[in-house]
């Protein structure tokens, strides 16, 4: 047990954040830029080959549903729009950084997009995000724990060991043993990434509600844990034995009643197809 | 059989899969008062307002896992 640590002395003395890849930060830079055109975003995605290719194989993936097919990023670009594509690109992006991971932590991220992605769209959930954006809010939520794999995986196995033992959530653990949970190092690093604040938070608070500063982060923050929750009760855990915690304030959170469950998991169920698409395209 | 499952406004019962959540019967949650009466077992589609949205989303899943062709996953047993 270490009671001694918490986020800032591990950031301060153990965990150096990884900088964001070179396409995506030179696209949040143009993002930023009230002077960007369409064509700039386009130009910084195909300077970076092996992400403009991911991320055409991801616009012409079902998840996006195009009816002409995409073939260079100039197309997709003027097709889909710069917020879409920012968010392809992300994508693309920590497709890669989570490759690097476990088998189980990769699908489980993607398979959260696809949750999240349906608990928005059938749940008629009233936030402000697109469907698309939702999935990427999933697919990042445990973006944290790749960071603790890298530097305190010793830790993070423990973690995960006493969280099937003592049949509670890892994050519950990962609090007493490292000092922080992996929310916290996901919130931190998607800030250190500049990525939107609205995703930061809700990284941040997945597992602890009270995090957030307002209702709409509060709920964003909700959208995340009900989709971690969806993927262990599935059987796509992070890591073998994974348990859940209680969903039922953020459900409430999001205005979902019991009667929408079986709608939003029959969309759920319907899209788990899509899983080995994305990692076939992304590969 | 799914398992034992606590309603919200207290009742308990036992949640038995016994088809696909579209053929009829799907999942039952079965009651019997305590004084062992008689057994009362209601399809889960008109019981969904007495469940925590936690429970319906656990019970589709084990009912998806048994019935469905959609890919789910064994559950590790540990």
């Amino acid at each position: 047990m270490n009671t001694s640590r918490d986020i800032e002395f591990l950031l301060e003395e153990i965990i150096t954040l990884p900088s964001l890849p070179g396409a995506l930060a030179r696209i949040v830079q143009l993002l930023n830029d009230p002077e960007s055109s369409l064509s700039d975003v386009g130009k910084a995605i195909t300077q970076d080959p092996a992400v403009a290719l991911k991320t055409l194989r991801l616009a012409n993936s079902a998840a996006y549903g195009l009816r002409e097919h995409v073939t260079s990023v100039e197309h997709a670009v003027a097709l889909l729009g710069i917020k879409v594509i920012h968010n392809l690109v992300l994508t693309a992006t920590v497709f890669d950084t989570l490759s690097r991971s476990a088998g189980l932590l990769y699908q489980h991220s993607i398979v959260a997009g696809l949750a999240a992605r349906a608990v928005l769209r059938t749940g008629r959930v009233a936030l402000a995000l697109q469907p698309d954006e939702a999935f990427v809010y999933g697919l990042l939520h445990d973006i944290g724990k790749i960071i603790l794999e890298d530097y305190l995986s010793d830790d993070l196995m423990e973690a995960e060991t006493l969280s099937r033992d003592r049949k509670v959530p890892a994050y519950q653990v990962e609090r007493e043993i490292i000092g922080a949970d992996h929310a916290e190092v996901g919130g931190r690093l998607a800030m250190n990434w500049r990525l939107p604040e609205s995703i930061a938070s809700a990284i941040l608070a997945h597992h602890d509600l009270s995090r957030c500063e307002n209702e709409d982060s509060r709920r964003l923050a909700a959208l995340l844990n009900v989709a971690d929750a969806i993927c262990i009760e599935a059987g796509f855990p992070s890591y073998e034995g994974a348990v859940a915690g209680d969903t039922s304030q953020s459900w409430a959170l999001l205005g979902v009643e019991s009667a929408k469950i079986p709608a939003i998991m029959d969309d759920f169920f319907a899209s788990i197809p899509e899983v080995e698409e994305l990692i076939e395209a992304m590969s | 059989m799914v398992g034992p499952l606590t309603l919200c406004d207290g009742a308990r019962g036992q949640v038995v899969l016994v088809g696909p959540r579209n053929a009829p019967g799907g999942a039952l949650v079965v009651f019997q008062d305590e004084e062992q009466g008689p057994v009362e077992s209601l399809p889960l589609a008109t019981i969904l307002e007495r469940l925590a949205p936690a429970d319906v989303v656990a019970i589709l899943c084990a009912q998806e896992r048994q019935f469905g062709e959609c890919g789910l996953p064994a559950l590790d047993a540990s």
